[in-house]
C-alpha cells in the first residue's frame, strides 16, 4: 500500500520536475541564440573629472564589481548589445531601472547628460 | 494630469500667448527644463519629479539651500526605502558629495562619518583602524543618514538597530542652523533624531560607537520550517546572529547563523546575487502555482539541492549580500515572543489562499531600545518581512498579510510599505506625542514634511508649502 502511494506521488512530481528542467533549458537556449544587433560604435571622448567622480561614488558599486552581474566598466563586449538598443532605450533603462539595474543607478543628482557621459565612460563608446 | 513633453511645450506656449499667469508659471518652468528628470526608488514603485535636485558639496551650501527653500525639502539616501518617505515636488537633496570617514579614534572605538556615506564604504576604513560596526543588515547599499533615520537593522537578539550605535549627530534645521547633538547637548532632540524619518532636519555627520574588528563564520542550510520554529529558542540563544527565510508554498526554509570566530582561515563569499535561486522559485510559481501539492513537493525538492557554502571573513564582508532581484517589501516588528506564531499564520494564509508570490519571507530578531520613534522602542522584537517581485503587483498580497501583523501588535518598518496612519501610530508608540512635540518645535512650518509624513504625523505643513 505504502509503495503504491509513494509511486503515485512520485510520478506527477517526476513529470513536473522534467517539465521544469525542460523550461529552464529552453530559456537558456533561447538566451544563448539571440544574436546581438549589428551597430557601428564610435569611441567615446575621455571622461571628465566630474564624470569620474560620479562614477566612483555611484556606478562603481555594481559596474566595478563583477559579482553584481552588471556589465563592467571597460568591458566593451558586454556593453555592445546594450548600446545597440540606442540612446533613448539605454537612458530609459537607467532612469526607470531595468531588471537588476536600480532606477537612477543610485545617482540621485545625475542629469540626462551625466547619465550619457557615465554610460559612455563605462562602455568606451558613444551613445547614439 | 499626464502630459507628454510635446504637449507640455504646446500648452505652455499657448498660455504664454494669452498672458496667463498662475498655472502657466509651473508649466512653463517644466517645459523650459524640456526633460524633467524624475526620481525613483530602488524598486521603482515610488517616484516624483522634484522642482529642484541638489547635491551640496558642504554643510554651508546645504544650510543655505534649506534656508532659502520655499517648498518642501526632502533628503534622499540610496533610495532603498519602499515607503514614500522621499517623494516631493519641492527640493530633493542628496548627500552623495558629503561621504566618507571624517575621523576615527581607536582608543574609544568611536568614529565620525559623513551622512552620505554608504555602508559599503564603511567596513574597510574602520578595519584599517582595527574597528567594525557591531552588526549590519543583509545589504550594505544604504546611506548612513538614511539607515539611521529609518531604524534600519540586522539580526541578533543582543543587537539593536544602527540607530542605537549613534552617539552624536550634526543636523541642519529648517532655519538653516547647523547644530551638534549628543547626550550632553540637547539630549531629547538627539535621541529623537536618531530615528527621525528626515522630519527634524538633514543629518550631515554621524558619530558611532564601534567595536574591535572581528571575523564571522556563516552557515546556511535548508530545514523544515516547523522544525526550525520548534527549535527557535535554542537557535536564537546559541548564535550571535540567526535568521530564517521560509520559502512560500513549501514546508522548508533557508536558515542562517553567523558567529564570531578567531579562526584566521578565510572562506570568501562567492556572491553572484540572488538571480539563480530566485529564478528557480519564480519558475515553479509560474508553472505549478495552480497545483499547490505539486508546487510544495517541487519546492521542497529543488531548494534542498541548492548549494549554500560556508563563509568566513571579516564581519562586514560576511554580513552584506548582493540583492540583484528587485522587489517591494513590507516588514512589521512584533514582540519577540510572538514571532513563531505570527510567521506560522502568515505561511498558512499564503498557502490556504494560494497567494501569488514566490519571494521567501525574512525572519529576524532585534534588541529593544529607548528611541521614541524606533520600531524597537521598549521591546525586544521579531522582524518579519514579506516581499513581492518588482514586476508583480504587491497590493493584494500585502493587504492579506498586513492584518496578521496588526493582530500581534506589529509596528511597520518606517522604510517599508504599510497602510497605517497617525491614529494607529499614536496607539503603537508610547512616546508618539513626545516626538510630535519635538518635531513641531524644531520645524513649525513643516519644511521637511512631504504628503506621506503629513499623514503619518497627522499634521498639515504650514506656509512654506504654499509658496
Amino acid at each position: 500500500m505504502s509503495t503504491k502511494t509513494s509511486s503515485r506521488r512520485a510520478r506527477p512530481l517526476f513529470t513536473w520536475a522534467l517539465l521544469l528542467c525542460g523550461s529552464l533549458m529552453l530559456a537558456a537556449c533561447d538566451h544563448g541564440n539571440s544574436a546581438p544587433p549589428q551597430v557601428t560604435l564610435t569611441k567615446a571622448d575621455p571622461a571628465t573629472p566630474a564624470t569620474l567622480k560620479l562614477y566612483n561614488s555611484t556606478c562603481h558599486a555594481c559596474h566595478g564589481n563583477p559579482s553584481s552581474g552588471a556589465p563592467q566598466q571597460g568591458d566593451a563586449k558586454a556593453w555592445a548589445p546594450r548600446l545597440a538598443q540606442g540612446k533613448d532605450t539605454v537612458l530609459a533603462h537607467v532612469v526607470n531601472g531595468y531588471k537588476g539595474m536600480p532606477p537612477m543607478g543610485m545617482c540621485m543628482q545625475c542629469t540626462e547628460d551625466d547619465f550619457t557621459a557615465l554610460v559612455e565612460y563605462m562602455s568606451g563608446s558613444k551613445l547614439q | 494630469m499626464s502630459l507628454t513633453r510635446r504637449e507640455l511645450i504646446k500648452h505652455a506656449g499657448a498660455m504664454g500667448l494669452f498672458g496667463l499667469g498662475g498655472s502657466f508659471s509651473k508649466l512653463a518652468q517644466a517645459a523650459a527644463r524640456l526633460n524633467p528628470m524624475p526620481w525613483r526608488n530602488w524598486s521603482g514603485a515610488q517616484s516624483c519629479i522634484p522642482d529642484v535636485r541638489s547635491a551640496p558639496e558642504n554643510e554651508a551650501m546645504l544650510a543655505d539651500l534649506i534656508r532659502k527653500a520655499n517648498n518642501t525639502v526632502r533628503a534622499v539616501g540610496s533610495g532603498h526605502s519602499f515607503s514614500p518617505l522621499v517623494p516631493t515636488d519641492g527640493t530633493l537633496v542628496t548627500l552623495n558629495n558629503m561621504s566618507g570617514l571624517i575621523s576615527v579614534d581607536p582608543q574609544t572605538m568611536q568614529s565620525e562619518f559623513w551622512g552620505g556615506t554608504t555602508m559599503t564604504d564603511m567596513g574597510e576604513p574602520l578595519l584599517k583602524a582595527g574597528l567594525a560596526l557591531p552588526n549590519m543588515s543583509d545589504i550594505d547599499v544604504q546611506s548612513l543618514a538614511g539607515a539611521i533615520s529609518t531604524s534600519t537593522h540586522g539580526t541578533g537578539p543582543k543587537f539593536g538597530s544602527y540607530s542605537t550605535t549613534v552617539i552624536g549627530l550634526r543636523m541642519i534645521t529648517a532655519r538653516g542652523d547647523i547644530i551638534d547633538l549628543d547626550k550632553d547637548h540637547q539630549p531629547e532632540l538627539f535621541n529623537a533624531a536618531r530615528v527621525g524619518l528626515g522630519s527634524l532636519g538633514i543629518i550631515t555627520r554621524v558619530r558611532l560607537q564601534n567595536r574591535k574588528a572581528f571575523r564571522l563564520h556563516q552557515k546556511q542550510w535548508i530545514q523544515k520550517t516547523e522544525e526550525l520554529l520548534e527549535d527557535m529558542p535554542r537557535l536564537v540563544r546559541e548564535n550571535d546572529h540567526f535568521e530564517m527565510n521560509p520559502i512560500l508554498h513549501s514546508d522548508v526554509a533557508l536558515a542562517q547563523t553567523q558567529n564570531e570566530t578567531t579562526d584566521p582561515h578565510t572562506i570568501a563569499k562567492i556572491d553572484t546575487g540572488d538571480g539563480d535561486k530566485v529564478s528557480k522559485l519564480r519558475m515553479v510559481n509560474t508553472y505549478a502555482r495552480n497545483y499547490p501539492k505539486i508546487q510544495a513537493d517541487l519546492l521542497n525538492l529543488i531548494v534542498k539541492h541548492i548549494d549554500f557554502p560556508d563563509v568566513q571573513d571579516q564581519s562586514f564582508r560576511v554580513f552584506a549580500n548582493v540583492r540583484d532581484q528587485r522587489f517591494n517589501e513590507m516588514e512589521y516588528e512584533i514582540p519577540a515572543e510572538h514571532g513563531p506564531a505570527c510567521v506560522r499564520e502568515i505561511l498558512k494564509t499564503v498557502r490556504e489562499r494560494n497567494l501569488d508570490s514566490f519571494f521567501p519571507l525574512e525572519y529576524r530578531y532585534v534588541k529593544g531600545d529607548d528611541i521614541p520613534l524606533s520600531m524597537f522602542q521598549g521591546r525586544d522584537t521579531c522582524a518579519i518581512s514579506v516581499h513581492q517581485s518588482y514586476e508583480m503587483s504587491y497590493h493584494q498580497y500585502f493587504a492579506q498579510i498586513e492584518p496578521i501583523f496588526w493582530k500581534y501588535e506589529g509596528r511597520p518598518h518606517w522604510g517599508k510599505l504599510h497602510t497605517l496612519r497617525h491614529k494607529q501610530f499614536a496607539a503603537l508608540y508610547p512616546r508618539w506625542k513626545e516626538f510630535l512635540e519635538i518635531r513641531q518645535s524644531i520645524d513649525p512650518t513643516g519644511k521637511f514634511l512631504n504628503g506621506h509624513l503629513e499623514e503619518t504625523f497627522g499634521v498639515k505643513a504650514g506656509s512654506c508649502r504654499k509658496a
